[in-house]
């Protein structure tokens, strides 16, 4: 595709994701039309350490980035001369592992001669929805929980978004992680605890719900610190009851928020995204409670909701639309923010007096 | 038969093209570690002032380190990228080589005065990482070459010094660990820092940083003669720290 050729449904993206700890390449058509989504998960290799080791999640994606992209190619059917832009995730994220992706996606664009899009990642997760439900309903809000944000958003359409709330302290994956590794269930956190959760008693801890009733933003450090000090005060409690205890506290609080920010933006569908929306008992409630309050509900599947190349190369093909390409020159930015500058002043400014 | 050079293994941004005979254009960036901002761009002005595409180079060569691993692995997949859709092979060669070599290319005097060539490159935490080059002159070969004879590693500032005295050797000594430990190294008797024997030597490049020219010399003479190619593996030298990021997925 010449540079100034126009986006369309037929335009191809190769979409590039190393942020984390999964290197994945995707082939989307037209930004919705997903050819192929290829995700190589470094989970076996960080689970001994029961958390993402920088290093080690850098250095496997320099082995896997090329073999990924080729495999994406190869199930799309697609010649690298199809390939219209290169669309790849800028930050934020972990900067050595960031650096591959950023790498190859320009080396890429500049040898095909085709457009470069640098994808801000959580922009991204609010795409996976739009892929798996083409005709989502807007205005939307959109919770967005992994291990590395807890974020509340109203989208009134693509690359058309603002911030609702926030945790002011651990994301709620992370605290899914920190538990799970205090109480021994296993790596990655998420699914140990939803595992254990099937077995034990959700009301046998009433873990404190903080700031249920105060605002948008949310807070989970408090909740992690109060399990550990449950379990050190009462060594035999069964683990199954706390991490049932724990899940259903991190869920009545992200539930009770979403619907509320739902209502009061007066949105017509509530959408979940990022790791934790693989939870089953979020997914569960999210379902139960839009149903009651008659929002149309979007659960993108697992494959989605997690680390994903098709959401990036998705989000590129809007932003290349509405935006157009990125230069050549672009660098990783690991502490990328979502928000504009103008919202984190507010919400800066909005903290300030609270206090 | 034109090859492109990457050197993204410390600091600067060196990019290069041409030959085992010539150097048809060269670039070097004092970065400062924004190897992934400057390296694609340093590549299109190359080219371009050539008239050159990736689809006319013959082999794409790419220093594999030891050195920043970042850096390194910026060059390593832009190199493999660009050679993969280029269907061309990709050749590595290690960073305290292109050193040594750089050496011999700017003041073949001090390296003929010494009996081995000790490149040493900083590696932070007071490490070094080094290798040695004895001067191969074979009279069948006009072209300089260098002969390794002992591998890259990495340690203390220590073990370097034993290492070199353990040899008993007058060591040339280049890169920039040499400078950075200049003091400690000068206390070993067989030790002559690049550059300080003639205060008024002038170099016409830096030669205690690698340059893409000199591996581009390097690589091509691989190539040109056949030799097996170096895959593009990086040299770490060292185990990745298990410092855990909880900021995950
Ligand atoms: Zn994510």
């Amino acid at each position: 595709m010449s540079r100034n050729a126009p986006v369309t449904d037929a335009t191809v993206v190769l979409g590039i994701e190393t942020s984390c700890d999964e290197t994945a390449a995707a082939i989307v058509m037209g930004g919705t039309d997903v050819l192929s989504s290829v995700v190589s998960s470094q989970i076996d290799i960080h689970a001994k350490f029961g958390g993402v080791v920088p290093e080690i999640a850098s250095r496997a994606h320099l082995e896997l980035i090329g073999p990924v992209v080729a495999e994406a190619l190869d199930t799309a059917h697609i010649h690298n001369e199809r390939i219209d832009a290169v669309a790849v995730t800028v930050g934020p994220g972990l900067i050595g592992a960031l650096l591959v992706g950023v790498a190859a996606a320009k080396a890429t664009a500049f040898a095909l001669d085709v457009p470069l899009i640098g994808v801000n990642h959580l922009e991204a997760h609010l795409y996976a929805a739009l892929l798996d439900d083409p005709n989502l309903e807007f205005p939307a809000v959109v919770l967005l929980v992994s291990g590395g944000n807890t974020l509340l958003l109203s989208m009134d359409g693509p690359g058309n978004y603002r911030l609702l709330g926030a945790t002011i302290d651990d994301a709620a994956g992370e605290a899914f992680d920190k538990v799970a590794r205090f109480l021994d269930l296993g790596y990655p956190g998420g699914p140990a605890v939803d595992a254990a959760a099937q077995r034990g008693n959700p009301r046998a801890v009433d873990f404190p719900r903080a700031m249920m009733h105060d605002g948008l933003d949310f807070s989970f450090s408090g909740l992690k610190t109060a399990v550990m000090n449950h379990v050190r005060k009462h060594p035999d409690v069964s683990s199954d009851d706390v991490a049932a205890s724990f899940q259903t506290a991190v869920v009545d609080v992200l539930v009770a928020k979403l619907m509320r920010a739902a209502r009061e933006t007066s949105a017509r569908s509530v959408v979940l995204g990022g790791g934790v929306a693989a939870n089953s008992l979020l997914r569960s409630e999210v379902e139960r409670l839009a149903a009651a309050d008659g929002f149309r509900v979007a659960l993108p599947s697992r494959a989605m909701c997690t680390d994903n190349a098709a959401m990036i190369a998705a989000a590129g093909w809007y932003r290349l639309r509405d935006n157009g390409p990125s230069g050549l020159d672009i660098g990783a930015v690991p502490n990328l923010s979502l928000v504009t500058d103008t919202v984190r002043t507010n919400r800066a400014a909005s903290h300030r007096d609270r206090r | 038969m034109k090859l492109l050079a990457i050197d993204t293994a410390t600091e600067q941004v060196s990019v290069a093209v041409g030959d085992a005979e010539r150097v048809e254009a060269a670039l070097h960036v004092a970065s400062d570690r924004r190897h992934v901002e400057a390296l694609i761009p340093a590549i299109q002005l190359l080219l371009g002032n050539l008239g050159m595409t990736v689809h006319d180079l013959s082999a794409i060569a790419v220093d594999i380190g030891p050195g920043l691993f970042t850096g390194m692995r910026v060059g390593i997949t832009t190199a493999r990228t660009l050679a993969n859709l280029a269907e061309i092979p990709v050749v590595g060669i290690d960073s305290l080589s292109v050193v040594a070599h750089g050496a011999m290319a700017a003041s073949p005097v001090d390296v003929d005065d010494a009996d081995i060539v000790v490149p040493i490159l900083d590696a932070r935490r007071s490490q070094v990482y080094w290798s040695m080059h004895r001067d191969n002159f074979s009279s069948f070969s006009s072209s300089n070459e260098l002969e390794e004879v002992r591998r890259p590693r990495v340690g203390d500032v220590a073990e370097l010094l034993e290492d070199v005295m353990d040899r008993g050797q007058r060591a040339l000594i280049v890169g920039t660990g040499a400078n950075r430990y200049a003091e400690q190294l000068a206390s070993c008797p067989d030790t002559v820092r690049m550059g300080d024997r003639s205060g008024s030597t002038v170099f016409s490049f830096d030669p205690h940083v690698p340059h893409a020219s000199v591996l581009l010399r390097l690589a091509a003479r691989k190539v040109e003669t056949g030799a097996a190619l170096d895959p593009a593996e990086p040299l770490y030298l060292r185990p990745p720290d298990a410092e855990i990021n909880w900021v995950t997925r």
